[in-house]
């Protein structure tokens, strides 16, 4: 199943930009994908979910849209049919010196990101802020757009040029650091991480695990699999299930007491 | 019941309660139309 997943890749992000073949624009798509891109098939779910906030309505339909897939997969998204999550992962592989970043409270920023920038200043401000900020608008939608658009390439101003430079940033980030923009900046990341403690599908790691540290070694994300296996930072890409004990199951194990186990709870 | 089974249902009339109030779709179109932030342009 593993090394099928870059197909899962490429189809999620051919599907998600595929106004040119079929267009379900009124509907959110699980991944992280700017529907301010010209050729964008759906709906970007964190700027559908500012734009929520900034009528001040209750998203019904994105509540329920995330329960949903929080509930069945978790973030398995972010590893399977995330077209950022791919692009970290492709430019990851260039040869560069690498920086490994194990500073844990980092990844409560994603988290502030949510409540900050994605809900509560566009919901006092009117203005969707994590948007303005949003480096995948502007590969997507900000360089294509002004570079073909003459009329669009004459109102560009500061927010272009901060938008540019918060671009170059975390491009360069990819580079450098294991899925940086999954595991501190990404909301959608964020939302979907509430869920990876209960989802249906789910990582389990046997109790003959020795605790060998191969599953930290091949996780994209660096987590010890057999200390948290679904630990809200974990994407679900099942590269840890190469180690012999870690399991990738549906739906939680029923666990079958020994008599002596029995015994003892008597 | 387990949490995930809720979470499900719980999603699914969130879903239909979407659908239903049908404003939604508007939004979403209106959001994709709008995005001049996502684009840069203020």
């Amino acid at each position: 199943m593993l090394r099928f997943r870059v197909f899962f890749q490429a189809g999620a992000l051919l599907f998600y930009n595929s106004s040119f073949l079929f267009s379900y624009e009124s509907c959110p798509v699980p991944g992280l994908n700017c529907y301010a891109c010209p050729i964008a098939g759906g709906a970007c779910p964190i700027g559908s979910l500012q734009h929520f906030m900034v009528l001040r309505r209750i998203p019904f339909f994105l509540i329920g849209f995330f329960l949903m897939i929080g509930a069945l997969v978790g973030r398995m998204v972010c590893g399977w049919v995330c077209p950022i999550g791919w692009l970290q992962e492709v430019m990851y592989r260039v040869k560069t010196k690498k920086v490994a970043v194990n500073y844990k409270p980092l990844r409560y920023l994603k988290y502030l990101i949510l409540l900050v920038l994605v809900l509560v200043i566009p919901f006092i401000s009117g203005e969707p802020w994590f948007s303005k900020l949003c480096f995948v608008g502007t590969i997507q939608a900000g360089i294509p757009l002004v570079l073909t658009d003459q009329n669009l390439r004459g109102m560009i101003g500061t927010l272009f040029y901060l938008k540019l430079i918060t671009t170059a940033l975390t491009l360069t980030s990819f580079f450098l650091i294991k899925r940086p923009f999954c595991r501190f900046i990404c909301p959608l990341g964020a939302t979907y991480s509430l869920f990876n403690p209960i989802s249906y599908a789910r990582l389990e790691v046997e109790k003959s695990c020795t605790g060998c540290g191969k599953c930290r070694e091949t996780c994209p994300v660096e987590i010890s699999v057999y200390e948290e296996p679904n630990s809200p930072e974990c994407i679900r890409c099942l590269k840890c299930t190469t180690c012999a004990h870690v399991n990738f199951r549906l739906g939680q194990k029923k666990e079958k007491l020994t008599t002596r186990e029995v015994e003892q709870h008597v | 019941m387990k949490i995930y089974r809720f979470l499900l249902l719980l999603g699914l009339i969130f879903l239909i309660a979407g659908i239903y109030l049908n404003e939604n779709w508007n939004i979403f179109i209106n959001a994709r139309m709008l995005c001049y932030s996502c684009i840069g342009i203020e």
